[in-house]
């Protein structure tokens, strides 16, 4: 599909540039559907505690940005308070502090879990998506996967939900007997 | 009385004063003896002399008046009576002449007989032509002529014989008185001509004596100063000649320093033509850069107007910027949007993998949109940043513009400075000229007044040579004098 109508005379590097955007595009609609999900698995990328790292895309219910929290004391060290997401109040957990780096200075991001509804993890920024293969895991199980020459940590999101299930008390109840509590920024 | 101490002269005055005297007093009375001896002669020969020729006249008076009477007896005329009678008067005006002159008592007492005897005489001639008159006889004429005028005649002759005899007498004794006067003079004279003789010959050694003495230390005196004179003549001809090899030297530096002058007057007036030249070319570097100053005025005005758009470009830059940001906003929250479109499609199974397709495209979008919204951060920063140096460097060109100005208009002030002072440099370099053509005038001066310098060294070397030449003189000249001096002194 070509589009005309150019609003002003371009040079030739972005007439390059022009061009090769609408070629993906052009080719986006030329590829059947049946090869996306051929080639690896769909990844987040993120930044956590001052360092990049992936989680699954199938593990995530879906990101947010400028959500604010609730400061909610606990016994964790990693819970920050909760959150309103779609009218559905969540637990929010410092992601840094649960994979033991330094506590993140500004999560101006939430990743939601795909498992849990009501637990969402505080991270500093979303770097993108990317799809790709994920290595086997290592003798201590964690996963790596190579992202434009560097490697990065696959974090196993449905193990850190896991983590966070308190024995004979589910996590369903703490959050939602905080629903009266008054939302951050919101 | 010093008679060491004194001169040569005094001694010469002195020596030959007396010598003058003694002559003036040896004429004085050989005047004076002379005198005498004139006085003498003179008494001899005008007094005793006259009064024997007064007698002898008296005599002949006497023999005339009786001439003329017997020729009046002889022819009875009257006029034999009137020539005896003049010779009667001729006797009277002698008698009165010898009383004029004085007579001594012998001789008034001899002129009074004459004098008597001529009255008797004269008597007698009366009484004889009283006869003739009256008629009287021949014979009784005869013989009164015989008896009475004859006696008188004779006696009134003898009288006058006895007069003239004694002055006949005196003459002879005045003369003699004035030989004797004249003796006596000659021999007064003959002495003191001698003694002012010895007196003389006495000066003339005492003062041979001290003259050749004082001459003497005088001549040794004379010898060393001759000496001396002569060192010091030496002394001076080399002091000369050295003068005028300096004179020589101080011509050159002159002529040197005259040449110099003239090129300094000369680059004076060079520099004052460069002056004149130099303002007009702050003349017209005035006016340039009074055209420069508006030009930069311009170039104010239109830095101005760049600052402005400048600064109306930042400002819709950062009004892009903001639109950038809600478009970068959108595209970012689309990429959100598609990022949980793809989980929500991936949660949906099989179903879901043609909305996670699409759902990947538009995050790609989403993903080109702000990849190109950041491109366009990018460029809108480089615009701000570039407008922003832009707008300083304007602003900084504005300021530099304005010093420009500033300094234009310093500039402009300076080249007004520079035009007085170039005018003073004129006036100044005018100044030096004229200074320097008066210094050449007065160095050409100097160099006249050196030459004649030189000259009067050159003369004064010539004038020391001549001195050398007499003071060797004078030394020979004082060992001749000291020669002479002891020849005369052995």
């Amino acid at each position: 599909m070509r589009r005309g109508g150019v609003m002003s005379p371009l040079n030739g590097e972005q007439q390059t540039t022009v061009e090769a955007l609408r070629d993906a595009f052009d080719q986006a609609f030329a590829e059947p559907f049946a090869d996306a999900g051929q080639q690896g698995e769909d990844l987040l990328l993120i930044q956590v505690g001052g360092r990049r790292c992936a989680v699954r895309m199938h593990d995530t219910g879906g990101v947010r940005r400028d959500v604010g929290w609730t400061p909610l004391p606990g016994p964790h060290p990693a819970l920050l308070g909760l959150a309103r997401v779609r009218s559905t109040l969540v637990g929010v957990y410092d992601l840094a502090t649960l994979l033991g780096s330094a506590a993140s200075r500004t999560p101006e991001w939430l990743l939601l879990t795909g498992s849990r509804a009501d637990l969402a993890f505080a991270m500093e920024r979303l770097v993108g998506h990317k799809r790709g293969v994920v290595g086997a895991p290592g003798a201590d199980g964690r996963q790596w996967i190579t992202v434009d020459r560097e490697l990065l940590e696959v974090i196993d999101l449905q193990q850190l939900v896991a983590s966070l299930t308190p024995v004979g008390n589910g996590p369903s109840t703490a959050p939602a007997g905080m629903d009266r509590a008054r939302r951050g920024s919101e | 009385m010093n008679e060491g101490g004194w001169t040569f002269g005094r001694k010469l005055s002195v020596g030959f004063a007396i010598v003058a005297l003694l002559a003036f007093l040896m004429a004085v009375i050989s005047f004076v003896g002379l005198r005498s001896v004139v006085a003498a002669k003179d008494a001899v020969i005008v007094g005793e002399a006259q009064d024997l020729i007064d007698a002898e006249a008296l005599r002949a008076a006497a023999n005339a008046e009786v001439a003329q009477f017997r020729g009046y007896l002889l022819t009875q005329k009257e006029r034999q009576r009137e020539d005896m009678r003049a010779a009667n008067a001729v006797w009277g005006e002698i008698v009165g002449q010898i009383r004029k002159r004085g007579l001594s008592a012998e001789g008034e007492l001899l002129l009074g007989e004459i004098v008597a005897a001529e009255k008797a005489h004269q008597a007698s001639l009366e009484a004889c032509m009283k006869l003739l008159r009256d008629g009287a006889p021949r014979e009784r004429v005869l013989q009164v002529f015989t008896e009475e005028v004859i006696p008188a005649y004779l006696a009134r002759l003898l009288k006058v014989k006895a007069y003239a005899d004694r002055q006949r007498s005196q003459l002879e004794a005045q003369r003699q008185a004035a030989t004797d006067t004249a003796s006596t003079a000659s021999m007064v004279v003959t002495v003191l001509g001698g003694l002012c003789l010895l007196v003389a010959i006495a000066a003339a050694v005492v003062l041979a004596r001290a003259l050749g003495q004082q001459i003497g230390s005088s001549v040794q005196h004379v010898r060393s100063s001759s000496a001396e004179l002569q060192a010091a003549a030496t002394q001076q001809a080399s002091g000369a000649q050295e003068q005028a090899t300096a004179m020589n030297e101080v011509s050159t530096t002159l002529t040197e320093l005259l040449a110099t002058s003239r090129q300094i007057a000369e680059s004076a007036r060079r520099v004052s033509q460069i002056a004149a030249d130099t303002a007009g070319g702050a003349e017209a570097g005035d006016v340039a850069v009074r055209r420069t100053r508006d030009s930069v005025d311009q170039i104010r005005e239109q830095v101005n107007v760049i600052v402005q758009h400048m600064l109306e470009l930042g400002e819709k830059s950062q009004r892009i910027g903001e639109i950038l940001e809600i478009v970068g906003e959108l595209a970012e929250q689309t990429n959100i949007l598609a990022i949980n479109a793809t989980i929500e499609a991936s949660g949906a199974g099989e179903a879901g993998r043609r909305f996670a397709v699409v759902g990947d495209e538009i995050r790609k979008l989403a993903d080109r949109v702000s990849g190109s919204t950041k491109s366009i951060r990018g460029l809108i920063e480089e615009i701000r940043a570039s407008v922003n140096t832009t707008v300083m460097a304007t602003e900084t060109g504005s300021k530099t513009v304005e010093a420009g100005r500033e300094r234009f208009q310093e500039l402009a002030e300076a080249f007004g400075r520079i035009g007085e002072q170039v005018q003073q440099t004129t006036d100044a370099a005018r100044e030096i000229e004229l200074s320097t053509r008066q210094q050449t005038t007065a160095v050409e001066q100097v160099n006249a007044a050196i030459a004649n310098v030189a000259q009067a060294t050159h003369e004064a070397e010539t004038a020391t040579q001549q001195t050398l030449q007499t003071a060797q003189q004078l030394a020979s000249l004082s060992d001749e004098l000291g020669r002479l001096v002891h020849a005369q002194g052995a």
